[in-house]
């Protein structure tokens, strides 16, 4: 866990240090003499190293210390303590959202593979991955908020706002969800444990729900944890269209006006959410599977 | 099993939902304006004095010397007091400043209303006005309008004394400018040594309640301000930060927010068909241009530059970029402006004319360059682009975030060519040499022009204190201006507010330097 | 003399046997690929994105229909001569929907060809060298795992300008990520084959091993992969140009054409339902392709 926080902390600082552009000149604007560049540039320590700016920057980081925005020269975890809580609340609904309602679509489907119900929710999970977010977005805004006038079209100010983005967000989560539910349930339920709870005489449902259920739950796991970083990914898009205060529409403006501390923090922790999220169901999925619970116990960590 | 039909049902709703919204689309705009009254008459709001306004952008911070965007100044307008205001006629008129005397050609004597306090309740001193004042003259950002400023005195207690380097009538304009914004001098000494400017002191009719960075601004009135005619009529102030200019719109259409002070003309009908809301429009001094740095090798070419006159169709940039509101411009000032001039130099839209000018300036294949532009501009800059392909000249259009970018990267040589807007004074004076002058090398004279007769001339913008005195000279700076071409100058839009019906008081003035302590239900 | 005569006679049955295994596993493929109805539309849909593509400038000229502005004929409504209508510059939507997929199958295509090039030697080097390499080497595609691949790919074109090249390479390595592994357990599936072992045996490079022999029998997961990313890079680069950093104007990019049309979308809606549409479809379609090609290639799922 901490050497891929520290890596890819590394990463995006890395990225961040190759790019051409000349920080004193964002920070100065208009400005900027040489003098005043200078200076700014020995405060900021921009004549050291690669490798030496990298640790003061990680040392800061890990002391919760991600330096002064170049644009508003305000700490820049005044602005990450503003957008995170935002976006950790609309991530959180959505994928609460995803779980509640694709994993009883999955499993309906799987059981009941020829309904009319299953051919709906095919269709649905075919459009819900390949939909853009943006565009469903807008879509969404020009019928709930133009139209019928039910819904804010932006901000975060109640919880009628968080309606819109979290469906959008939430769209092609549901429907990949629901896909690997269905497709590992059906697995699932052409094991052997089932065959032979079915011939013990088990009911249908107690088969379904109990046998096969919990089987079928392991691989939507993984699927879920993986998920989050295409989740944040979506997020950033999600924030632009709803004018949502948070971590992505930080990232995009901070991005724009070339406010190097702020991109960095935004993107860190953006990928630290992911990184702990992974762990969460990489945990999870031990948990709940036994075989994996015995590897683990005999200390062998590895996937 | 019930569980899952319900979830059919669920999802059917959301397909049919979906499918509607396909359909509606289709139906076209004959139904919606009815749709939307009829959602919102549905849920009627109860109006409160907490006013939200809208905006596009955020402020950059508390300092009013730090950058003089629309944003900062519509904000910190309201927090702090500055010597003049502009009235309805964009006269100043004195606010904080009680009287003021011109003693000699030179020398200006300003006393101070007695009364007035800061929001923490000290008085508002001759001290505090000179340590701002000489902050606003040494910070670069007023150029040519605090050129002529020489040094501030305290006199007394109440009385300060201003030293122009020459008669300049002009004076009390430059002083309603948003950087000479006043605060206490102990505030801004501490401010300056920490770099912190988060919890400001103000000096006008609001004082700061909350910042969210990036989100909103609150501002709640300030107890102690001492103009009781003109206090705060709301109870709060609060600036939404919506970069959306649809999403303003929708905004104010279902209360969320009570004005837009930026609304998009693209939504006019929609707005308009909306009992529930009321549209204002006001003529605007900000005008749209295309500066050309004239160091160029191309643009150093009088003739490429009177080509690019004639190669773009200023009609229809006005027409994809503002809608049509406005009107269409070729001086280098405002038509709001003293003795401005509708088209000087005859330029009109011809194409045919552009090539043969090409041709004798040795382009008749074109060239390419770089063409910079904000994001907001991309109708215009995307037009611009297909007028001048028709030409042979071939232009990259380049998007910057803001004006700031645009402004240093012309001073480093790094920008051909712009969308940019300016937002003018009355009076020319302050105006030209701030964009063309010599003095404004390095700063706002982004095409890096400079006309040996014009820096002789300028002096002439401050000959008399009567403006008839000084109009044939203005006309004169635009005549050689519209000869030499340093720019393209586009159009002049229009100003245009959407607020809530019921809401009182909503004002615009020509330099969207708006007031809203006015703003109640 | 001897040691060439063994090469020439494995070579011949080398090439006897790829040549039947080729035909026989294609046809295979195509069978079952053929049975699947979804698959198929996706494929219909891919071919009529191409031919539309290929013939763009037959259809209408680039310069004069797609870019050049018409002011006059602005925000026609969709109608025989100009079947989507026209947008905020009087530009036929139809025209530019078309130049389009050709910019968004380019880049598409490029952007997963880099990153497949780029998996199959990272996946390669760790799946075949195995060992520490493999775990230096997937520790690293952890940490990039992380970051967000919009954000990764946000962040890379933040730092080196949103030209088309930069484009392709920030979409190519959000890719490597999830492709190397992909590539990894493929070549770790043949590493231990009795042909590997053989070519080894004859002293063959690792190069070449790597190359012809691995990498050959690991090309089905690959082009799965691919095809799913195609995908993916769509909709990534359509989302980047409609938050101003993807493709510039006036270049008929989907993403772009949406972000154009959102101040005018309440009053035009047909303004975005074309552009939209167009990346729904295309990313749809080879989802569709990609999931046919898996069940056709995983003996698993065959029924």
């Amino acid at each position: 866990m901490v050497p891929v926080v520290i890596g890819v902390i590394f990463v995006v600082y890395l990225i961040m240090y190759l790019s051409p552009g000349d920080v004193t000149a964002t920070i100065l604007g208009s400005n900027w003499t040489p003098e005043g560049a200078e200076i700014i540039r020995e405060r900021l320590g921009l004549d050291r190293s690669f490798i030496e700016q990298f640790i003061s920057y990680l040392v800061n980081f890990v002391h919760g210390d991600f330096g002064i925005s170049y644009i508003n020269s305000t700490p820049v975890i005044d602005q990450l303590s503003v957008a995170f809580p935002n976006t950790l609340i609309l991530v959180i609904i959505s994928i609460t959202l995803a779980i509640v309602l694709s994993i009883p679509i999955g499993i309906r489907t799987a059981v009941k593979p020829n309904s009319i119900f299953s051919g709906f929710a095919t269709v649905f999970a075919m459009i819900g991955i390949a939909a853009p977010g943006f565009w469903i977005a807008l879509l969404l805004v020009l019928l709930f908020s133009v139209y019928l006038g039910w819904l804010p079209a932006s901000g975060m100010e109640n919880w009628k706002s968080i309606i819109l983005p979290s469906i959008v967000l939430s769209l092609s989560f549901m429907a990949g969800i629901s896909r690997m539910m269905r497709s590992s349930m059906i697995e699932s339920l052409r094991t052997d444990y089932v065959r032979t709870a079915r011939a013990k005489g088990v009911k249908p449902k107690g088969i379904t729900y109990v046998h096969a259920l919990k089987n079928a739950l392991l691989p939507t796991i993984t699927v879920i944890g993986s998920y989050t970083g295409e989740m944040l990914g979506g997020a950033v898009i999600c924030e632009t269209v709803f004018a949502i205060p948070g971590m992505g529409r930080l990232m995009i403006e901070s991005v724009l006006s070339h406010d190097v501390p702020c991109v960095l923090a935004a993107v860190s922790v953006m990928s630290i959410c992911v990184a702990i999220m992974s762990l969460v169901a990489d945990l999870l999925y031990a948990y709940f599977d036994p075989r994996i619970k015995a590897r683990y116990m005999r200390g062998r960590v590895s996937r | 099993m019930k569980k899952c039909s319900k979830f059919t049902r669920a999802l059917a709703l959301l397909l049919v939902a979906v499918m509607s919204l396909s359909a509606c689309s289709q139906g076209g705009t004959s139904s919606q304006s009815g749709t939307t009254s009829q959602g919102t008459d549905a849920d009627p709001v109860a109006h409160d004095n907490d006013i939200v306004v809208a905006v596009a952008a955020d402020i950059s911070g508390f300092d009013p010397t730090a950058l003089s965007s629309l944003y900062n100044q519509t904000v910190l307008w309201q927090m702090y007091d500055r010597l003049y205001e502009l009235d309805e006629e964009k006269k100043p008129v004195p606010h904080l400043a009680k009287e003021a005397e011109m003693v000699s050609d030179t020398e200006w004597v300003i006393s101070l209303v007695e009364e007035a306090k800061f929001s923490d309740g000290s008085d508002v001193t001759a001290n505090d006005v000179k340590v701002c004042l000489d902050r606003a003259i040494a910070c670069g950002l007023g150029g040519a309008i605090f050129a002529p400023l020489q040094s501030v005195e305290v006199v007394d207690e109440h009385t300060i004394k201003i030293n122009t380097s020459s008669l300049y009538p002009q004076l009390p304009i430059a002083l309603t400018n948003l950087i000479t914004c006043i605060l206490p001098a102990s505030y801004i000494e501490q401010a300056e040594a920490s770099g912190d400017w988060t919890q400001p002191i103000t000096s006008g009719r609001y004082k700061l309640k909350e910042r969210v960075v990036g989100e909103s601004v609150t501002l709640i009135p300030n107890e102690y301000f001492w103009d009781e005619s003109t206090a705060a009529k709301n109870d709060s102030l609060t600036f939404r930060v919506v970069p959306e200019a649809s999403t303003r719109t929708i905004m104010v259409q279902t209360g969320e927010a009570d004005l837009n002070t930026e609304f998009s003309t693209a939504d006019y009908e929609i707005a308009a068909a909306d009992p529930n809301v009321k549209i204002y429009e006001h003529e605007s001094s900000v005008m749209t241009f295309m500066p050309l740095d004239c160091q160029t090798e191309y643009f150093g070419n009088e003739k490429v530059r009177e080509a690019m006159q004639y190669a773009i169709d200023r009609e229809s940039v006005l027409l994809v970029q503002a809608n049509g509101y406005g009107t269409v411009n070729y001086s280098y000032i405002s038509p709001t402006c003293y003795g401005w001039l509708d088209n000087p130099g005859g330029y009109s839209y011809d194409p045919e004319k552009a090539k043969e000018l090409l041709a004798e300036a040795g382009y008749a294949d074109g060239f390419t360059f770089d063409l910079y532009c904000t994001s907001a501009f991309t109708p215009a800059a995307t037009l611009i682009q297909s007028n001048l392909a028709e030409v042979g000249i071939t232009a990259n259009i380049q998007m910057m975030e803001s004006v700031d970018e645009i402004v240093s990267r012309a001073v480093d040589g790094n920008m051909p060519a712009c969308i940019t807007t300016w937002g003018c004074n009355p009076d020319p004076a302050l105006v030209l040499e701030r964009n063309i002058g010599e003095s404004a090398l390095g700063a706002y004279n982004v095409s890096r022009y400079v006309n040996e007769e014009l820096e002789e001339l300028w002096q002439y913008g401050s000959i008399s204190e009567n403006v008839e005195d000084r109009i044939p000279y203005y006309e004169q700076w635009q005549e050689i201006l519209c000869e030499a071409n340093p720019w393209v100058p586009l159009y002049v839009g229009e100003l245009f507010a959407l607020a809530n019906a019921d809401l009182q008081g909503v004002q615009l003035n020509t330099e969207q330097c708006y007031n809203f302590y006015d703003l109640h239900y | 003399m001897s040691a060439t005569t063994i090469n020439r006679s494995d070579i011949t049955r080398k090439g006897y046997m790829k040549a039947y295994r080729k035909t026989s596993r294609a046809k295979e493929m195509w069978d079952v690929f053929s049975n699947n109805r979804t698959a198929l539309l996706g494929l219909f849909i891919i071919v009529v994105f191409v031919v539309l593509a290929l013939f763009a400038n037959v259809i209408a000229d680039y310069e004069t229909v797609a870019i050049k502005t018409n002011p006059i004929e602005r925000f026609t409504k969709p109608c025989a001569e100009h079947i989507f209508g026209t947008d905020e510059l009087g530009r036929d939507i139809f025209a530019r929907i078309i130049h389009g997929a050709r910019v968004s199958l380019r880049l598409g295509v490029l952007s997963v060809m880099v990153g497949t090039a780029l998996s199959c030697i990272i996946g390669a080097i760790a799946g075949y060298v195995g060992g520490v390499v493999d775990d230096l080497v997937m520790r690293a595609m952890d940490i990039m795992a992380c970051i967000p691949r919009l954000v990764l790919a946000i962040a890379i074109v933040a730092a080196f300008g949103s030209s088309e090249v930069n484009l392709v390479v920030a979409m190519g390595v959000s890719t490597v990520a999830a492709m190397s592994r992909v590539v990894r357990s493929a070549v770790m599936s043949v590493r231990d084959m009795e042909y590997i072992e053989a070519a080894r045996a004859l002293g063959q490079s690792t190069t070449k091993i790597i190359v012809h022999h691995i990498l050959v029998n690991c090309v089905a997961p690959i082009i799965v992969q691919a095809t799913l990313a195609i995908a993916t890079n769509i909709m990534s680069i359509s989302s980047l140009s409609f938050l101003g950093m993807g493709i510039a104007a006036p270049i008929p990019e989907w993403g772009c054409m949406v972000a154009g049309a959102r101040d005018y979308m309440r009053q035009h809606p047909y303004l975005v339902i074309a552009p939209g549409m167009s990346i729904l479809l295309s990313a749809m379609a080879f989802n569709l392709v990609g999931d046919g090609l898996r069940d056709a290639l995983d003996p698993k799922l065959k029924r």
